[in-house]
């Protein structure tokens, strides 16, 4: 294969890799009507009582793979990996969905705006926590996420 | 062989049927969670990971070393869980036993989960829930 080609081929293969890896939902919260700094306000204060209450735990744990045995050529053992996880995150998650459901807030998992949705226009941002439907969706970007109405450019 | 097969049915059955948390009477769930989640964090900070790599031979066809592996582990794993359960005791938790209800039971009645941990009688009982987590019931006080 020419290099040109092979090149071309690596970039469509790491482009399509990338974009299989890429998130395209944001998890968070609705309750509609609900002004957006009240729900930044008390997304917040949710979040520091789930990581009081279940703070970070890591913990390992050991798996072996194989055993023991005649493997072609020789007697032995083979594998072993250490993992390490939070064991306290499902509790912490748990507990962040009910303090929001407490309330008034229900778990949502909204879609990420894709660039063809965008078309390039603009849009301001939702002031108000929306009813979900197939025109809300969030742009993401590093200074922080915002929800969008694409059926009300600006 | 047989044998083998024989204790790990038996294990796999015995651990199906019981619930075995650590326990205090009078608890709610989210005390339980909270002591446990504390107990976990403090158990990982004092007892962090600790990884080791112990080397084994590796012996040829006519019974010489003809190599090594190594295996990988945390030497603290153990002493971590240990300090959980030290932990959780001196907060009021005890290991216990909690059967599994019957199926047939839940078929005919429902049950409300119980809000706090009850005195451990013939007729309570553990229900998996579909997120792993377990629930308490008395099958003397269904719903219906």
């Amino acid at each position: 294969m020419p290099g040109f080609a092979r090149l071309f081929v690596t970039i469509t293969a790491c482009a399509v890799a990338l974009t299989a890896c890429a998130p395209t939902h944001f998890s968070g919260f609705v309750n509609p009507g609900t002004n957006v700094d009240t729900v930044n306000r008390d997304t917040a204060e949710c979040d520091v009582e789930a990581n009081t209450l279940f703070p970070a735990a890591v913990f390992t744990s050991t798996s072996y793979g194989g055993g023991y045995g005649y493997s072609p050529g020789y007697w032995g053992g083979w594998g072993s990996t250490v993992t390490a996880r939070d064991v306290n995150a499902g509790m912490r998650n748990n507990h962040r969905t009910q303090c929001m459901a407490l309330r008034g807030y229900q778990p949502y998992s909204f879609p990420i705006c894709t660039q063809e949705q965008l078309a390039g226009r603009s849009y301001a941002p939702l002031s108000k926590s929306p009813t979900p439907g197939p025109t809300i969706c969030v742009v993401t970007s590093p200074n922080g996420n915002m929800l969008i109405d694409l059926s009300k450019p600006i | 062989m047989k044998k083998t097969v024989f204790f790990l049915t038996t294990l796999a059955v015995l651990t199906g049927c019981e619930y075995t948390p650590m326990y205090k009477e009078g608890a709610t769930p989210q005390e339980t969670n909270v002591t446990q989640a504390q107990c976990n964090t403090f158990a990982a900070n004092t007892v962090p990971p600790h990884i080791v790599t112990d080397w084994y031979p590796i012996y040829g066809a006519n019974g010489q070393v003809i190599g090594s592996r190594p295996e990988t582990y945390d030497i603290n794993e153990g002493r971590r869980h240990t300090a959980v359960k030290n932990c959780m005791q001196e907060q009021g938790f005890t290991r216990a036993s909690i059967p599994y209800c019957p199926k047939d039971a839940l078929e005919t009645n429902e049950y409300r989960p119980l809000p706090k941990s009850p005195p451990l009688t013939d007729t309570i009982c553990a229900v998996r829930q579909s997120d792993g987590s377990r629930v308490l019931i008395d099958l003397s006080k269904p719903v219906n």
